[in-house]
């Protein structure tokens, strides 16, 4: 039955071929746009591994912490407020600010993260695993100084002792960051604090970072935070990783909801294909239960056909999704990378597998409702 | 009833309705007994009901009233699949129109009956290889329909017909569509292949064919007007 029904899908080579392109360009779609928001999840989950125990505190906004983080201030009584708060360890008040790597340019140019942190302090914000590549950590009154992570140096093709312009101002790199993980600090410059609150003309905070004495009340101190000081939020990195996968799932659904469109009109096209084969075919299948088919043997044949058309549709979408997704990396420079998890690739197969055998139902319960003395008359 | 009989028909009849109140009767009370062993023709002009009645002894179509019996078991009433079933071990098919499946080799072709009783694959390969080599196809094993001559397609088609070894073989008009020396041949290799005491049932138009026949039944508006006694 298996090679017959082969032999049956190369019958008519271009029709199928069509409705193979037809599942390919749907399924390639959803391999694509599910690789970048799989990555997504997996570069945030590993930043955020490395992060564990910290606070952030930021402005209480309703934009969430994710957005809240770029617009968040918090003025200098609130930061000494905050610090105030029983159970700290340590305590840095930092500037994010995201700003563009040439000068007059706007929207999806290549953009550097900013962040200002008081030079002591910067083993906290970047968390003690990042390890120096190339120099120095910053020092107190190394005002024209920035250190910076291996991406933007390796894009910028910068080194130690090389010059930086921000905001028209120049900083000789002090030191290169090995790869970490965070886009935020492999891709971004940090410079002193208070040269950073010169630089961008404000007295305010962006957040404070906050490491608590006990790891294990991480949550308590959030809560006490939020508590004592008025109009702020303390988000913990779990909260933060459960909100920024939240918005990650948001985006895939988004996306794979898109490209799952295409791939049912897909599959509407195997059906329609499968229609036009058996109505061809209807004298043939009138023989075949002439001579002993049973209906269940129809239907079986019919379906196998749909669901290898489909599959193969399937397969070359998945190679090509997989090389759309390489493509997309390269595009973006790197800053959204598209990871072909085996969950996507299993889960994209049987979507395909599924629309073949659906698309293949109705057709082969027709064929399998002809007559025989009908399907013989028919010329 | 008589072991010797193979088929039997009681007031067999098949109505069509042919727009809202035009009933056209294929059949009208058909009596017919078949013996086992039988060469049976089948006669009368076009429209006459010989096809219907021919579908309606191989298990392709139900009656609309009356009863017939195949092999001693009341096969009016059964259901699609029990039909098939029937079919497949008990009845070989011969069509006018040869009605092979072109994908598929003659050797392919011939295996396909025995493949869909769940006859393993080294088995049927042997049998069909058998039969074809006495249908005179040793050479053409391995061709498809389109590349074979009517002839040789008949052949393939008589082949086919006796992979599962049948009780009765249904011919409607071999031999419509060959030349007079081909369909002779075609005749003779149906008399000549099944095992003792098959039954042929030949729809034809051809007189000499007719005339071998141990028994003509020849139909009219769907009566018979001679049940060859």
């Amino acid at each position: 039955m298996f090679e017959l029904a082969i032999k049956n899908i190369t019958r008519q080579k271009t029709r199928t071929a069509l409705t193979v392109i037809g599942i390919l360009i749907g399924i390639a779609a959803i391999v694509a746009l599910g690789s970048i928001s799989e990555g997504l999840r997996v570069q945030i989950t590993k930043s955020l591994e490395q992060a564990s125990g910290l606070i952030t505190v930021t402005e209480e906004s309703n934009q969430g912490i994710f957005l809240g983080m770029t617009t968040s201030e918090l003025s200098q009584e609130k930061v000494d407020e905050i610090m105030a708060v029983d159970g700290i360890k340590e305590a840095a008040p930092i500037i994010y600010k995201i700003g563009y790597l040439e000068e007059g340019a706007s929207f999806g140019q290549p953009t550097i993260f900013e962040s200002g942190v008081e030079p002591d302090k910067i083993s906290l914000f970047t968390t003690e695993s990042v390890v120096l590549s190339e120099g120095e950590l910053l020092e107190e009154g190394d005002t024209d100084y920035a250190m910076m992570g291996w991406t933007i140096s390796d894009k910028l093709n910068l080194e130690v002792g090389d010059t930086i312009t921000i905001e028209k101002r120049d900083f000789t790199i002090k030191g290169i960051y090995e790869e970490f993980g965070d886009q935020g600090v492999d891709s971004g410059i940090i410079i002193p604090l208070d040269v950073a609150q010169e630089l961008f003309e404000t007295d305010s905070y962006s957040a404070v970072i906050i490491y608590p004495d006990d790891i294990d009340e991480v949550e308590n101190l959030a809560n006490d935070i939020e508590n004592s000081v008025e109009g702020v939020s303390a988000s913990t990195t779990a909260e933060f990783a459960k909100q920024i996968s939240g918005i990650v799932d948001q985006i895939g659904f988004f996306t794979i909801g898109i490209a799952g469109i295409s791939a049912v009109v897909g599959g509407l096209g195997v059906m329609n294909t499968m229609i036009m084969s058996v109505m061809e075919r209807r004298r043939e299948i009138g023989v075949l239960k002439a001579i002993g088919a049973t209906n269940g043997y129809i239907i079986k044949m019919i379906l196998i056909e749909s669901a290898l058309i489909s599959l193969i549709g399937g397969l070359l979408g998945l190679g090509i999704g997989y090389i759309g997704s390489k493509g997309l990396g390269f595009i973006s420079q790197g800053q959204a990378e598209g990871i072909v998890t085996p969950r996507l690739a299993i889960y994209s197969m049987l979507f395909a597998l599924f629309l073949g055998v659906v698309g293949g139902l109705y057709p082969a319960k027709r064929a399998s409702k002809l007559s025989p003395v009908e399907a013989l008359k028919y010329e | 009833m008589n072991n010797d009989v193979i088929i039997q028909a009681k007031d067999l009849c098949k109505y069509y309705r042919e727009g809202k109140y035009n009933e056209v009767r294929a059949l009208d009370k058909v009596n017919i007994n078949i013996k086992r062993g039988d060469l049976v023709s089948i006669i009368g002009s076009s429209g006459s009901g010989k096809s219907t009645l021919l579908h309606m002894i191989g298990l392709l179509d139900k009656p609309t009233c009356g009863k017939i019996f195949f092999d001693g078991q009341d096969i009016s009433k059964l259901s699609d699949n029990e039909m098939t079933k029937i079919r497949r071990k008990k009845v070989g098919f011969v069509f006018q129109q040869f009605n092979l499946i072109p994908l598929l080799t003659a050797l392919e072709n011939v295996e396909l009956p025995m493949n869909l009783d769940g006859v393993d694959s080294e088995t049927s390969r042997k049998r069909a290889e058998n039969i074809l080599k006495k249908v005179g196809l040793k050479k053409r094993m391995e061709n498809r329909p389109p590349e074979m001559s009517g002839g040789e397609q008949q052949r393939v088609a008589i082949a086919r017909a006796m992979a599962n070894n049948p009780e009765i073989i249904l011919a409607d008009e071999p031999t419509g569509n060959l030349d007079t020396k081909t369909g002779e041949e075609v005749i003779n290799i149906l008399r000549n292949i099944g095992k003792k005491d098959f039954t042929l049932v030949v729809i034809t138009h051809d007189p000499d064919i007719a005339k071998i026949a141990k028994k003509q039944i020849k139909l009219k508006d769907g009566k018979i007007i001679n049940d060859g006694g």
